[in-house]
This record gives C-alpha cells, structure tokens and sequence, in this order.
C-alpha cells in the first residue's frame, strides 16, 4: 500500500535580494516519515524550513499539507509547529505558562491544558520542572521543554530546525535518541534541518542532501551513503577517498571498503604506508599513492603488520565513479 | 612592595576623587545650600512656610497642579508614541523603516531654542501653517500658543527620540524567535504584543517614564516661550520668585520639584532593582 | 615585571591625578586669574544681554586701548538666554565666597539691579566712587536713578510706542488716546509680562503711576502701594481688548515675545525698548512699516550703570575705563550702534547720529526706580492681571 503524502512540495522557488535562495524543490513526505534537509551553511535547507512554518513567503510553486496550498497562510494559522535552534522559551513565562501558551489561544478548557501540559512534559522527561522558568533550566531542559510544546499543538508537521546544534556533544547524542524515540512513539512527521551528518544518517527515514539551493540527492541513509548521486553528495556524507583518474573523473572509495594486503599484489593499486592511527576498534591506515593520500580502515589485527614506510596493495571491493 | 599593595587599594579611589570632588561642589553643596535656605523666613527666623506657600497660595497650587498634569500627559503620549515607533523600527523591515530608523535622532541634535524658536514659528497664530492656509483661502488658527497643548507638542518633539532610542534598545533585545515561536503557536499580532512583548519590556517602558517625567518637570525654555500667563509651569513659577527676590521661596520650590523628581527616581531604582523571579537565572 | 607595572601605573595615576585636578582648578577659578602679572594693565569689563551691547562695548573697548596706553580693557560678555543672571550669581558669589583680587574689575548692571546686588552682596559689594577719578562727569545729565554714589550711568534706553504705520495710519500722542484706541481695536495690542522684561514692566508701571504723583516714581516708599488701585482697575479694564490666541488672552513673556506679533503682523501696536526697535528695524528683522513713538505722558526707561566691584584687582584703570565711557566718542558709538540714548550733554555729541533718536523725545525722558517696589508690583500684576481668564 502506497503511503500517504502528509507534505507535499511542489517546484518551489524562493530567492531573497541578495540573490540566495532555493530553486526546483520538489519533497514529499509521507505521513510518519522523518524527512532530514542536510547540507552545508548557506545551502538553503533553513529557507525550505521557514518557507514550510509560514515565516517566509515563496516566489513560486506550492506547499501542500494533507493535500491543502498552506502558502498563503501565515504561521499562526499554518498546521506545523516548530522548534528553533534557540531561544525558543518565552523567558517571562514558566515552563507551565509555556507549554499552556498555545493551548490557551485555542480555548481549550483549563482542566485539560493541565492534563496536556503534564503529559507533554511526562514525553520529554521533565515532570516536576513545571514553575521553573527558562533561566533555570539547562540548554538541554530548554529544548526537551521546547519539543513539548511543540507537540502540544498537536502540529500536522514537526518542523525542527537544528534544535540541537548548540548543546555540548554529549547530551546532543542523548537528545537525539530521545527525539527518535518520541517520534516513533507518536508516529509524527517531522520535518528536520541539520548540517551534521552523522545526526542525520541517526535520525531520518529519508535525508535530502542540499547544496547551493537545489537538491542533489534524496534517499534512505543507506542509499545517500552507498550511492551517493553525486561528488558532492558522496564527499559531505561520510569519509570517501577520490583518486583521480586519467581521463580526470574521479573514482569515489570509502576508507572501509578498501582491503590492504602487505607488499605488492599483481593488479592491484600499490603504494607506501604514510601512518597508522588507532581509533579504538578500528585503526584508520593513510597510504601515499602516487601524489595522493588514501584513507582505509581496517581491523586491529590487520593492522598489527603494517608499519610506516612498508609498500602496500589496495583493493576496492565498492566503487563509485564520477564524470569531471 | 607593601607600600605599593597599599596604593593598588587606595588606586581606584584616587580615579573616582576628581569627579567626586567635583559632584560634591556642583551637587552637594548646592542641594544643601537650597535647603538650609528654603527654611529661613524672609522677615527672619526658620520655619515651613515658605513650603506652605506653595501648597497653600491658590495660583501657586495650580501651578503644581498644572506641571504635573503637563508632565504626565507628556509622558504618557512621548512613551506611547515612542513605544509604537519603536515597535515599528523593530519588526518593519521596509526602506522607510530603515529611513526613520536613522532620522529619528535628529531632533536631539537641534539645540533647544532653535527647536522651540522653529516650531513657533511654524504653529504660531500667524506661522507657517496659517501662511499656507491662506493660500487655500482658508484661515487655520491652530491655537497651539500660550497654552498647554503647544508645551505638550514641544515636549514631544524633545522627548520621542530619546525614549524611542531606550525602547528600541530594549526591543532589540527580544529574540526573533520567540516572537516566531508565539506566531507557531497561534498568536496573532496583538496577543505577541500584550503576552510578549509587553511583558518582556514593562521594566524599560518604567524606566523611560521617569526619565521623561523628570526631564520635563524643571523644563523652562518651552513653556517660557510657548505658555500662558496663568497657570505657570514650575520652571517658570521658579523663575520669577527668584526675579522677585524672593530667594527663599525659590530655594522652597527647588527643593520641592527637587522632591517630585526624586519620586520618579524612587520608581526608576525601584524598576531596576526589582528583578522579576524569571531574570534571576539559575542560582 | 610586577614592580615594573605597578609602577607604571603609579606615574599614569598621577598623571591622571595631576591633569584632573589642573583641570578643575582652571575651571573652578577662572574668574580669579590676577591681573597683577601685567603690571596691573588689564582692566576685565564684564557685561550681559543682547547681540548689540555685546557689539557696542567690542567698539568702545578698541577705542579705549587704542585711546591710552596705560590700560588694556578686555570684554567678558554673557550673552542673554544662557543667564543675564549668570553674572550676578557669579559676582555675588565670588564676593561670598570672600576672594579678592578678581578679574571683576568693572561690571555693567541695570539702574534697578544694584539694590539686589547691595541687598545679596552686602554694602561694600561696589567700591564707593571718587567723582575726582572721574573727569568727564561734569558733562553727565542723567543722574543714576539709584545710588549715584556706587553706580555711573552710561546710557539710557526708554520703552516707547511700536506700531504699525500700514494699519495704524495715525498712532495714539496720549495715553487716553492709547487706552481708546486699545478699546476700539480689541486683540490687536499686546504687551509683554512686566516681570519678563521691561518694555511690558514700564507699560505696567506707567499705567499705575500715571495716576500718581510724578515724584512716586522715583520713589520707594512702600506707601505707595496704597495708590495702586487706580492703576490696577485700569489694567483690569483694558485686559479683556488685549491679544488672544485661541480665544483667550495672553501676555507673551519678554520684550522680543511682543515684538514677534508686531512683527507677525498679529498685532499693531505694542510698548518696546527704543533700541530693541530701532535695531530691529535696522536689520530688517521688523517690516520697515513697523515706526515707534513716544506718548505723553511718556513711558519710562532706564539707565544702565557700570559700577567697581570691591573684589576687583584693578582700581584706577577701571576709573579710568569709566570715564572713558561717559566721554563724547564712547557715548556716540553707543548712540550709533543700539540707539542707545546718550548720558551726556547733547551739544557734545555727533549731530547726524542724535537724528536718528528724535522720535524719542529725550527732553521727556522719564525715569522710574521702584527698587524692591517694582518686583512687588510686578508680583500683584500675575497675581491680579495674569490670572485673569
């Protein structure tokens, strides 16, 4: 059964003054998805996001949700509901007054906005936090408390626009677990925008890989990594080694799917080992081919042979090739 | 070396001495010059009365009564008014905005009297305004003259930037984004307004009030050369008790509008020390 | 290292200290720079008011050290707006704060101030005058209204009738005539608070004591407010034909307040000084329709003095600077550039320029010293006048 499309983007265009902007969007998301812009700053994933909460009009095309044009709607009376990179607590309101906020506006009885607020922060692990104000809470608390207000609105489309970009590594991790798990929980739509990939491949069901305001590649983690569509797709996500080829494509490898044999093997690649890391289960081995570097990971074992200066072969059991 | 630990101490006093020296001559000594002086009694002796007079003397009365009621419609029109500018500057982002966003300041530039001087000339029974009325074969007297209602206009002119300048400070402290957030959640302009912004900017709006306020208690130039004859600003009220001689008077009505001001210093101190439990933080 | 910082703050502190406080002893002390150090040349003449006394004493003072080469006169002017009281405060206080040896060698004060300058500054505030030191004294016709014994007058300027001649074809010659014409003209005459400035104040004072003997005008017996009434009913009775603006009537503060209806056309006549008209004229800030006249009986002027502070430095040369500014060349200067009226025998004086002031009729120069009187009658005129809706 084909699912159903909860978001629909149709050849949407929006330039700003200056010249930036995003041309050709065409995304669908399906309902339950959890769909990733992912892209360098400036590649106009965060301007897709806004265009989608009603903060930025567009130029041209259409934004559909549940099949309905919400282009012309301002946010206030757009279906989505989103979480900003920061300050997104009212810092004069209590967590309470916060999460209730929104439910206020829609006259929602107040017995009810208390049995709401109470199961919204119940879902992000913050119960008991309710008259605490912004000020007192962690980063962290802040955006778990900004998630549940969000999901108060009861939002067709959750919008998250690099909520955890500005919190310490750690609990970034945590945040992210969190978030995978709420959105499975719920089986919500969820819109996200990140310039990391490694949070991306984490999270989504499919990542849309943006560069210089168009769309490169769209596909399942899987497919972007093992395939990337193109040489900017294949050298944002992941590691990947390019040698250069003599007609000036480039012949794309990652560092895993490289095999080094000691000394040198007929048809295969030769070169001389240039240094030998370890990286806790795995070891990340540079080998100098000709004028270029390439990267490989192997196991511990493996590389317990290998020490500098030694002469190396190279297989690729995976390429990927790309026209200059 | 403990004699240089000594100096490092006292170091910093010895920075804030000359401008301490300074106060103490030009504010101190004065401030309690005025007030010794306010006590004693034209005829001889100390006493109140020449507090009495003040509160008790019919036209005197009204003069307080009149200031008060000037300065407090200024302050509420120059905060009003400025608060809307501000609002505008803040989330218009046309190339009028950006235009008044650099002209607004200009009138603080215009020394007092060219300003005042100017706008007379343009609001006068006989001003520009009437000139150009005329013609159109009409007869436009705005009646702004020798009256409250051209002080309060003065006033404004004086007042608006500036207020509009700590307004617009404080709204630029307000973050986009939680502006964004309360449009999320299904606010429109004037529940962000009275739920948000508002709130998060009471304290500067308090803050620029008392500074209208006192700015415009003592003001002289404007009603001197704008106002009627009855009743009289206290500036002016201030001016001729000290032409008349009657410097203990004078000194009795400083201290009393030195008073008055202090009132609106008590609400300024009392803003800004009361934090409100959310800007206390963490700890 | 450290001691090396510390000591390097040490002489930045003091540099600070020493640059601040230097500061502020210039600042503070200002006015008691000692003239001693030129061998007692320097005679520091310190006046107030408008653009033109600040013009006439700049001439009168290069004529002076052009004249002599004894003294060298030197201006410290107050221009008005920034406080004519700025400099009675000053002097006054210099004197309380008991310095001596200021550069307050010669002060310029209205007639009517050196009551309050006596009063707030003691007796001994001016130096009692030696006419001996005084030569040209002999040629003085106007008499200081007040203490001729502490004061000279070096000019005099009087309040007359400025109106305007396109709309006023044949101005008032009495004061009955003027209190009728003000009656079939109502809103077209104003005049200014009398305790804003003296054009007003002399209207005010005229109007009361016109009912009074001739002598009460000199005088300042305070049993003359008994006879005020009169005065004062008429002043009542002429309020409602004053100038109005929107709908009510309003007497402008200052001389120049009425001067600039006068010169709006929103009135057509009104009581000014001679030499704020006259110059005005000059300049053009006045239509050249705007003529002045002199009533009968004529409003009053004064006579405005120089006086020696007792705290000056500089004794002989302020006699001298004095005498300087009663003698024919000074008091024509003042006659040519703020009409102003001269303090000395006439026939001594430039022919052409005396023209120019004909319309004043000096023969009926009148002059009124109230002293304390004259702030109490301009105290009942707000409570009883001003008020008045």
């Amino acid at each position: 059964m084909e699912k159903k499309i909860k978001l629909k983007i149709a050849d949407m265009k929006k330039h700003y003054k200056n010249g930036d902007g995003v041309d050709g969007i065409n995304i669908d998301v399906h309902e339950g998805e959890f769909v990733t812009m992912l892209g360098p700053s400036g590649c106009g994933k965060s301007t897709i996001l806004r265009t989608l909460g009603g903060f930025l009009s567009v130029d041209s095309g259409d934004i559909l949700i549940d099949g309905v044009s919400v282009k012309s709607l301002p946010p206030e009376k757009r279906p989505t509901a989103m979480v900003f990179q920061s300050y997104n607590l009212w810092p004069h309101m209590t967590v309470y007054e916060n999460l209730a906020f929104g439910l206020e506006i829609k006259k929602i009885p107040k017995n009810d906005i208390k049995a709401e607020v109470e199961r919204g922060l119940a879902l992000v692990n913050m119960s008991g936090f309710e008259k605490k104000y912004p000020g007192q809470l962690s980063g962290g608390q802040q955006q778990r408390v900004a998630i549940a207000r969000a999901l108060l609105l009861k939002p067709s489309v959750l919008l998250l626009d690099e909520p955890f970009s500005a919190l310490d590594a750690k609990i970034r991790s945590q945040m992210r677990e969190e978030l995978k798990k709420i959105q499975e929980e719920l089986n919500i739509t969820v819109v996200f925008v990140t310039h990391d990939q490694e949070e991306a491949m984490a999270l989504s069901h499919r990542i849309v890989v943006m560069n210089k305001g168009v769309i490169e590649q769209i596909g399942t983690p899987e497919e972007i990594y093992d395939r990337p569509a193109s040489q900017f797709v294949a050298s944002f996500i992941g590691e990947m080694n390019f040698l250069i080829q003599n007609d000036g494509s480039a012949m794309a490898v990652r560092p895993e799917d490289i095999v080094i044999t000691k000394g040198e093997v007929e048809g295969q690649i030769c070169g001389r080992v240039r240094t030998a890391m370890v990286l806790g289960h795995y070891v990340e081995i540079n080998v100098e081919v000709g004028n270029q570097v390439m990267k490989a990971y192997v196991t511990r074992a493996i590389a317990e042979e290998i020490k500098p200066r030694d002469v190396v072969s190279l297989l690729f059991t995976k390429t990927c090739k790309y026209c200059a | 070396m403990m004699k240089e630990k000594v100096f490092g101490k006292i170091f910093p006093y010895l920075l804030i001495l000359p401008s301490l020296v300074i106060l103490a001559g030009v504010v101190f000594y004065p401030i309690a010059a005025s007030l010794l002086r306010s006590f004693e009694l034209e005829e001889g002796g100390l006493g109140l009365d020449n507090y009495l007079y003040f509160f008790t003397d019919k036209i005197q009365r009204d003069n307080i009564i009149y200031t008060l009621q000037v300065v407090m419609i200024t302050v509420l029109l120059a905060v009003g008014v400025s608060y809307f500018l501000a609002l505008y500057l803040r989330f218009s982002n046309t190339w009028t905005s950006r235009l008044i966003g650099r002209l607004y300041l200009l009138p603080r530039f215009i020394p007092g009297l060219v300003a005042v001087n100017g706008m007379i000339t343009v609001i006068r029974d006989s001003g520009l305004i009437n000139r150009i009325s005329r013609l159109f074969g009409l007869e436009i007297k705005l009646g702004l003259m020798y009256n409250s209602k051209g002080i309060i206009l003065m006033n404004l002119w004086f007042n608006i930037p500036f207020a509009t300048m700590l307004l617009a400070a404080a709204l630029s402290k307000i973050q986009n984004s939680s502006i964004e957030a309360a449009r999320d959640s299904g606010a429109g302009k004037l529940q962000i307004l009275r739920t948000m912004i508002l709130p998060l900017t009471y304290r500067d709006i308090f803050i620029t009030a008392t500074f209208v306020f006192m700015s415009n208690l003592g003001s002289f130039t404007t009603p001197y050369l704008m106002g009627g004859n009855n009743p009289q600003m206290l500036g002016i009220s201030l001016y001729s008790q000290f032409n008349n001689g009657h410097y203990e008077r004078a000194a009795a009505l400083s201290v009393i509008m030195f008073l008055l001001s202090l009132l609106s210093a008590v609400v300024y101190v009392y803003t800004n020390m009361k934090k409100s439990e959310w800007e206390k933080g963490n700890g | 290292m450290m001691n090396k910082i510390i000591g390097n703050t040490k002489r930045t502190a003091a540099i600070i200290l020493s640059v601040s406080l230097g500061a502020m002893l210039i600042g503070g002390c200002s006015a008691k720079t000692t003239a001693k150090a030129d061998g007692g040349k320097k005679v520091t003449v310190w006046a107030g008011g408008s653009d033109n006394v600040r013009i006439q004493f700049e001439k009168q003072i290069e004529q002076f050290n052009a004249s002599q080469d004894k003294y060298t006169a030197e201006l410290q002017f107050i221009t008005s707006g920034t406080g004519a009281q700025g400099l009675f405060d000053r002097v006054v206080a210099a004197k309380k704060a008991g310095q001596s040896d200021t550069d307050y060698d010669v002060i310029e004060l209205g007639g009517d101030e050196i009551s309050r300058y006596v009063e707030e500054g003691g007796e001994d505030f001016f130096v009692a005058l030696d006419k001996s030191k005084i030569e040209n004294i002999k040629n003085l016709k106007v008499e200081s209204s007040f203490r001729n014994d502490l004061v000279v007058p070096y000019r005099g300027t009087t309040v007359v009738l400025a109106y305007n001649s396109d709309t006023v074809p044949e101005p008032p010659k009495t004061t009955e005539e003027l209190y009728k014409w003000i009656k079939d003209h109502p809103g077209r005459f104003a005049y200014n608070t009398p305790g804003s400035g003296g054009a007003g104040g002399s209207f005010v004072t005229t109007s009361v004591y016109n009912f009074m003997d001739e002598t009460a005008l000199t005088s300042t017996d305070p049993a003359n407010k008994e006879k005020w009434n009169k005065g004062f009913d008429l002043l009542k009775e002429l309020h409602p034909f004053m100038y109005k603006s929107s709908g009510k009537v309003v007497y402008p503060n200052k001389n120049q307040g009425t001067l600039d209806l006068l010169a709006n056309k929103e009135v057509d006549m009104i009581p000014a000084w001679a030499d704020m008209a006259i110059t005005q004229i000059k300049k053009g800030t006045l239509p050249d329709s705007i003529k002045i006249t002199q009533l009968s009986p004529s409003f009053t002027g004064s006579a405005v003095t120089l006086g020696i502070p007792s705290i000056g430095s500089n004794q002989d040369g302020a006699y001298a600077f004095i005498n300087y500014m009663i003698s024919p060349e000074a008091q024509n200067t003042a006659l040519d550039t703020m009409a102003a009226i001269p303090v000395i025998d006439f026939s001594l004086l430039d022919q052409e320029l005396t023209k120019s002031i004909a319309d004043l009729k000096i023969d009926e120069f009148r002059i009124s010293s109230l002293g304390d009187l004259g702030s109490q009658l301009y105290e009942q005129w707000d409570k009883e006048i001003g008020t008045l809706e």
